[in-house]
């Protein structure tokens, strides 16, 4: 019996092996018996490719014509493909098995009666035929630059059918555009939708440079750069300190990842996943909000999964939830959570509740005060604190952390207590550049000041917020151009009659999904103000914009209460005794006619933000504060 | 509570060119997110391929050992068949032995019976013997005695012929044995 021939060779080129666009290319070397074989070919299910053999090579250390190269189509898809190998006896033996991936040939365009190379700057129509051999293109477009010119479709080819002979389209696959070329710059490109669905981009060689049309007068620059915000360069963060022994911390939240709490929340537990402890974020409604964070490192849950299960790596259950807020959605759940799980509570104070559940009721904190406990129990939403039951929960928590001082007031006497400065996502928020450029095209008069405010109006500040629209009023009234530009969506009316005045100087985007995307929008600020004054609503809270506001390096306005009760004013801010309406357009024309004072108050808001907002210093702090709290429960 | 887009189209246009740079921001997040996840489906897409090469590898070789276990499976089949008709014709054997087997246990058994019955009477024989044995040994004693007898009568007889008397009468037998009879 004969000894088999013994085949050595190898394919090239990069795996994973694929024939873009459906051309395949392939090369390698192969000897049979040591010898170049009688021949070499590709066989797929769906087709056989004969390859070019005796190609010169002078790696392989053998014969110098080992060399082949297949080249050929084969239909898309992915093909088990067997490259074969002819012995001199005349028999095909396998040499090679490859999965083939076969990429679909692409959407092809060709564009005609112009000369490549030079750019078209006529306005004519552009003409030409296009087809996907993949399927059938129900519309046609060209574009460039900014214009986009929709195209004939269907007219009669009679040399495309030699190229694609079986292609249903290919008869009439001729196109041109209903209208002559407009005025701009830039490389052409052949857009198609096809009948099921998918889009398609076919770049051409043809450059257009249309200088002028009856909407673009002559002269107006197709070939500036477009005016960019600015984005901050990301450093790369320095690695967190690790926890000498990391828990299992969940984190309950009234609202979703969508609420400002939320921004917080999401720091911290990022910072505390980073030192080595395991943290999941229970969320009340719409989990899919998450996405809104950036890289969260964290598990986000809803609340009733975190009751289910937890999902903490090690199997256990939290060792400390840390309930934000008191509202009743949160201590119904951590109640919940206790009776499975034998965790530390935390809770954490960010607003005065009895103030807000009596705004949202129209009702004074001492009418609440008075109500029956079942009066009390029927009135209070969920997602507001029981004025009871919230001082019960404080009373059983084992610790307790405010986001200003003034919160301890409502900490039962003998809880452990820790004040949680919010900070601003170093990741994005830093010091940058006010983009003149885009200004310039922003601004309608020189001199223009820009505000920048992101949040939310709600009853507890509407007032306030009014006091800033009037002062934006006011400014422009007196003869000091000032837009404000705001983000955020509003959920009641505190305008009045000043909405119709103050809309020409007011430039709302709406909501801003991506926090991530807010410094660059605040970039284009001259100046941030924070209104308000003190009074029973701003004293027990911390507006979460602060620290962003002073990342930015900006003159900060802002009111001597909660914050800026910390602030030396003329140093590190504008700190007003009240933001209102009269106080903030003082501020604002002093800061423009002094820009000595502006520069200062940049480089204060800088130097402040630098020494006293930081989610690493804070999620450390509180590690720290965790790991104080015993358990008051058996 | 969505803001109203402004009525002024240069109000609105500063709007939309800030909203347009939210929509690149976003855009370049896009690419950004997806650029990593690209080349990340390139590598899986590699090592799929690897694998895929590798079971295929696999699966030719798993054919061509199929294939010689198929040969040797033919080969085996045919060597049973030849066991099997050696088998058949060593049975055949085996019984054609067995039956002979019987037959001789039978003969030996008879045989056996034989050999009992001649070893009674080789018993019987040897107890036979034993009485003649000592019918003989008596035999032999009476013959002893009788011999003994026999010298003692001899020796009289000698003595009674050696006498003067038996000698002096020879005469008188002599004449009787001559006129007397016999």
């Amino acid at each position: 019996m004969a000894h088999p021939p013994v085949i050595t060779g190898e394919i090239e080129g990069p795996r994973p092996l694929r024939a873009q666009a459906g051309r395949v290319v392939l090369t390698g070397w192969c000897l049979c018996d040591g010898a170049r074989p009688a021949g070499i070919r590709l066989a797929t299910p769906a087709g056989t490719l004969e390859a070019v053999t005796g190609l010169p090579r002078d790696d392989t250390g053998a014969p110098t014509d080992s060399g082949f190269r297949v080249e050929g189509r084969l239909p898309a898809g992915v093909h088990l493909a067997r490259l074969e190998v002819q012995t001199p006896g005349g028999d095909w033996l396998p040499f090679r098995s490859h999965a083939f991936a076969v990429e679909e040939e692409p959407f092809q365009a060709k564009v005609e009666a112009v000369e490549e190379g030079t750019p078209v700057a006529r306005r004519q129509h552009v003409a030409g035929w296009a087809l996907h051999p993949g399927g059938e293109i129900a519309e046609l477009s060209i574009r460039y630059a900014h214009q986009e010119i929709p195209c004939v479709l269907g007219l009669p080819r009679a040399d495309v059918p030699r190229r694609f002979p079986h292609h249903p389209q290919a008869a009439h696959c001729g196109f041109q555009t209903r209208d002559i070329l407009g005025a701009g710059t830039g490389p052409l490109r052949v857009k198609a939708r096809l009948r099921d669905g998918r889009t398609c981009v076919s770049r051409t060689p043809v450059r257009i440079a249309v200088p002028s049309d009856p909407n673009h007068p002559p002269g107006f620059s197709f070939t500036d750069d477009p005016a960019r915000l600015p984005r901050l360069a990301l450093a790369v963060p320095p690695e967190a300190t690790p926890a000498t022994a990391p828990l299992n911390l969940l984190f309950v939240l009234p609202g979703s990842f969508a609420a400002n709490h939320a921004l917080h929340v999401a720091a911290l537990a990022n910072e505390l996943c980073a030192q080595g402890h395991d943290c999941a974020v229970a969320v009340a409604h719409d989990p899919g909000t998450l996405s809104h964070h950036d890289a969260p490192r964290f598990r986000g849950l809803t609340h009733e999964e975190a009751v289910r299960d937890p999902a903490f790596r090690n199997g256990r259950g939290p060792d400390l939830i840390h309930a934000w807020t008191t509202r009743e959605i949160v201590r119904r759940l951590v109640r919940q959570l206790l009776d499975r799980f034998p965790a530390r509570v935390c809770v954490h104070l960010e607003d005065n509740e009895l103030l807000l559940l009596a705004q949202s009721l129209h009702r004074s904190v001492e009418d609440l005060a008075a109500l029956p406990d079942d009066e009390l129990d029927a009135l209070v939403p969920p997602a507001l604190s029981h004025p009871r039951r919230s001082m019960e929960f404080l009373r059983t928590a084992d610790g307790v952390t405010v986001i200003v001082d003034a919160l301890r007031e409502f900490v039962p006497a003998g809880r452990p207590c820790h004040t949680l400065w919010p900070a601003a996502d170093a990741r994005h928020f830093g010091p940058l550049p006010l983009p003149t450029h885009f200004r310039r095209l922003l601004d309608q008069a020189a001199g223009t000041t820009v505000l920048f405010y992101h949040g939310n109006i709600h009853p507890a500040n509407a007032a306030e917020m009014r006091e800033l629209y009037a002062a934006v009023l006011r400014l422009n009234e007196s003869g000091h151009p000032t837009t404000l530009i705001r983000t955020g969506l509003d959920s009641v009316d505190g305008l009045g009659s000043l909405a119709d005045r103050v809309r020409p100087h007011v430039l709302s985007l709406g909501q801003v999904l991506h926090h991530r995307h807010l410094p660059a929008l605040m970039s284009l600020a001259d100046i941030f103000v924070q209104p308000g004054w003190p009074d029973a609503f701003n004293r027990y809270r911390f507006p979460s914009k602060l620290p962003e506001f002073f990342a930015l390096g900006r003159p900060v306005v802002l009111p001597r209460v909660n914050l800026g009760e910390q602030l030396r004013h003329g140093l590190d801010a504008y700190v007003l005794e009240r933001a209102d309406a009269a106080g903030i357009t003082a501020a604002v024309v002093e800061l423009r006619r002094d820009p000595a004072l502006a520069a200062r108050l940049a480089a204060g808001a800088l130097a402040f933000a630098r020494a006293h907002f930081s989610w690493r210093r804070s999620a450390e702090e509180l590690a720290n504060f965790y790991a104080t709290l015993a358990t008051s429960r058996p | 509570m969505k803001p109203e887009p402004p009525a002024d189209p240069i109000h609105l246009l500063r709007q939309q060119l800030i909203l347009a740079q939210v929509r690149l921001m976003e855009l370049e997040d896009a690419r950004d997110e997806l650029a990593p996840r690209l080349a990340e489906a390139e590598q899986f897409l590699a090592a799929a391929q690897t694998l895929a090469d590798r079971k295929a590898d696999e699966a030719a070789h798993l054919g061509r050992v199929l294939a010689d276990l198929q040969a040797q499976a033919s080969h085996l089949r045919h060597v049973q068949h030849g066991t099997h008709l050696a088998l058949e014709e060593t049975r055949a054997r085996l019984a054609a032995l067995q039956q002979e087997l019987g037959d001789a246990r039978l003969a030996l058994e008879t045989s056996r019976q034989t050999q009992a019955d001649q070893q009674l009477k080789l018993a019987q024989a040897d107890q036979a013997l034993l009485a003649l044995r000592e019918e003989l040994h008596q035999a032999h004693a009476t013959a002893a005695q009788h011999a003994t007898r026999i010298g003692e009568l001899d020796q009289e007889r000698a003595a009674m012929k050696a006498s003067r008397s038996w000698r002096w009468t020879a005469w008188l037998r002599a004449v009787e044995r001559k006129f007397g009879g016999s």
